[in-house]
């Protein structure tokens, strides 16, 4: 689906990082945790892509989608400048969310800041199907804990690292240790990504993650945001994050 | 006024609009995800077809400049034997033309894959021989006139359909190439295929590109486009196909008027993917506004 639609606030939570949310209702209908959007908020052909934004929440009542954004570069610099009531088009949902299932007790959602972005549409939308959720999410500072107290409000268990010593897949490789959980979910850093694989190998649990790449199309026909992934007999492959991804199981990519 | 014709000829082959996907710009048949039907389109011109496998390059493969791209994608493809089992069956069903672009590393590869292709339902091959981005990727044919010529002859005798081939603006002088690609048999040539260039990140002092160099393509490059297309036109009998840095109907008519008989849009429907289908009905609209019976009568019709 590819739509304008309308800011409806737009603010910066804390220096370099902000929140937006946009009206959308047919998006956020057909939106699934770990899809993402392709954004144009600017005229003219400078920048020249739409830029790439995973969904933080969904309110389908409420026919909006909200972004949490980091700014980075040219394109989060417009949007962080961007008026409450811009135009925004969207190209989206787009790619393959994360599998979630009805009859799952327990899931772990792990992210590093801003990265963490889309497990607060997953983690809401498991415990409305009744998952318990752990949350774990590490970040260079409390204020960086962007969703703390959203998670706490839907009833997950929250734990917040900030100590770099540390990461915050030892508290989940802990819990491991006592219950029992049906699948894992990362995003944000490649360091937690491989610490999610490495414990899949040693506990019977699904692990996910979810890949961010630069793209230019968002919808697989440019081929630029390749990733390379796991064969079996080793040999050169690539996958579009935009398309077969951007959620993988984590053993295809690690 | 009524009776608009937006209809236009290359070599046997008569397409309802000027208007179709660059190469490896947007497979529709996989992508277009109900955004427009394809059969607004004059032609669907296909990615890049090799006789195997082909992974791609190392990523990263994309860079945005100002106002466009470069791109090492590296011709990432599923094959020719897939792509006939799988692809072109589906294609079938869009009333519109069908043309798949021919890549290879020798000219065994093009003949293989315009022999493979000879009996099905694509109506006109493109033969790239101006691939930048991998090595040996067409590119030795693309800038050397007797090569060009040779394996252009080499082609025209086993393929069934009209064959297109697609030029480098890496030369000296895109006219000298443009006559050898006639005189080897082709039926119309293409271009241009994108501006080798090189984006190098200062904060880390490393290319940005895996493959250090990369096709340059977009609005940046189209200046550039229209000249060697009006260079092309001027050299050469056959049809022209223009493309470089199209965005919209404005940009296709110029191409037009420097004398494209059609024309492809490739990185603007990276940003926009109803770019092609607008273009379309852009150039219809502009007919309409200026009263002009068919859009073959705006061919190479610039003046001083």
């Amino acid at each position: 689906m590819f739509i304008t639609a309308k800011a409806l606030t737009n603010r910066i939570i804390t220096p370099g990082f902000g929140r937006i949310l946009l009206s959308a209702p047919q998006i956020a209908e057909q939106a699934k945790p770990g899809q993402f959007v392709m954004l144009k908020y600017w005229r003219g052909i400078d920048p020249f892509f739409m830029r790439p934004f995973s969904i933080n929440t969904v309110d389908r009542a409420g026919g909006t989608l909200g972004i949490l954004y980091k700014v980075v570069g040219q394109g989060t610099e417009i949007l962080a400048d961007l008026s409450a009531d811009a135009e925004v088009e969207i190209l989206g949902p787009r790619g393959n969310g994360f599998p979630l299932e009805d009859g799952m007790t327990r899931i772990a959602v792990i992210g590093r800041g801003v990265g963490a972005a889309p497990m607060r549409f997953l983690a809401e939308k498991a415990r409305s199907m009744g998952i318990g959720v752990r949350a774990y999410i590490s970040a260079n500072s409390e204020e960086h804990l962007f969703d703390k107290a959203a998670y706490e409000g839907s009833g997950c268990t929250f734990t917040g690292c900030t100590d770099p010593n540390v990461k915050v897949t030892d508290f989940f490789a802990e819990d491991l240790k006592k219950m029992k959980f049906d699948a894992a979910y990362v995003c944000g850093s490649k360091r937690l990504m491989k610490a999610v694989a490495e414990l899949s190998d040693e506990y019977d649990f699904a692990g996910y993650v979810s890949l961010e790449e630069h793209m230019a199309c968002g919808i697989g026909a440019c081929k630029g945001c390749a990733v390379r992934v796991n064969t079996k007999d080793g040999s050169e492959a690539y996958a579009r994050v935009c398309k077969e991804g951007p959620v993988f199981p984590v053993k295809r990519i690690v | 006024m009524a009776g608009i014709d937006t209809s236009v000829v290359i070599g046997n082959l008569r397409m309802k609009n000027p208007v179709m996907p660059a190469s490896g710009a947007y497979d529709y048949y996989e992508n277009n995800a109900g955004l427009f039907p394809m059969s607004d389109l004059g032609a669907i011109m296909l990615k890049s077809i090799h006789h195997d496998i082909r992974p791609g390059n190392k990523p990263p493969r994309i860079a945005e400049t100002p106002s466009g791209m470069l791109n090492a994608i590296g011709l990432m493809g599923p094959g020719v034997d897939t792509f006939i089992e799988e692809d072109l069956p589906f294609l079938k069903q869009y009333d519109t033309k069908i043309i798949v672009n021919v890549c290879g590393h020798c000219e065994e590869d093009y003949l293989t894959v315009a022999e493979k292709l000879a009996d099905t339902c694509a109506d006109m091959l493109e033969i790239n021989i101006s691939c930048p981005n991998v090595k040996e990727g067409g590119i030795a044919f693309g800038t050397d006139p007797k090569k060009a010529e040779a394996v252009t002859a080499a082609v025209r005798k086993i393929a069934r359909q009209p064959v297109i081939v697609k030029l480098s603006p890496n030369v000296t002088d895109i006219r000298e190439i443009a006559k050898a690609v006639e005189s080897g048999g082709a039926d119309a040539v293409s271009l241009i295929n994108t501006i080798t260039g090189m984006k190098i990140d200062v904060r880390t002092r490393r290319f940005v590109l895996a493959n250090r160099t990369g096709g340059l393509s977009g609005p940046a490059i189209h200046p550039v486009a229209v000249r060697m297309v009006y260079e092309a036109a001027h050299a050469v009998k056959i049809p022209v196909i223009g493309m470089g840095g199209i965005t919209n109907a404005y940009d296709a008519l110029e191409m037009i008027l420097a004398g494209a008989s059609a024309v492809a849009v490739g990185s603007a429907t990276f940003r926009n993917p109803l770019a092609a289908a607008e273009t379309a009905e852009g150039i219809e609209m502009y007919l309409r506004e200026n009263e002009i019976a068919s859009v073959r009568s705006l061919i190479g019709a610039v003046q001083e």
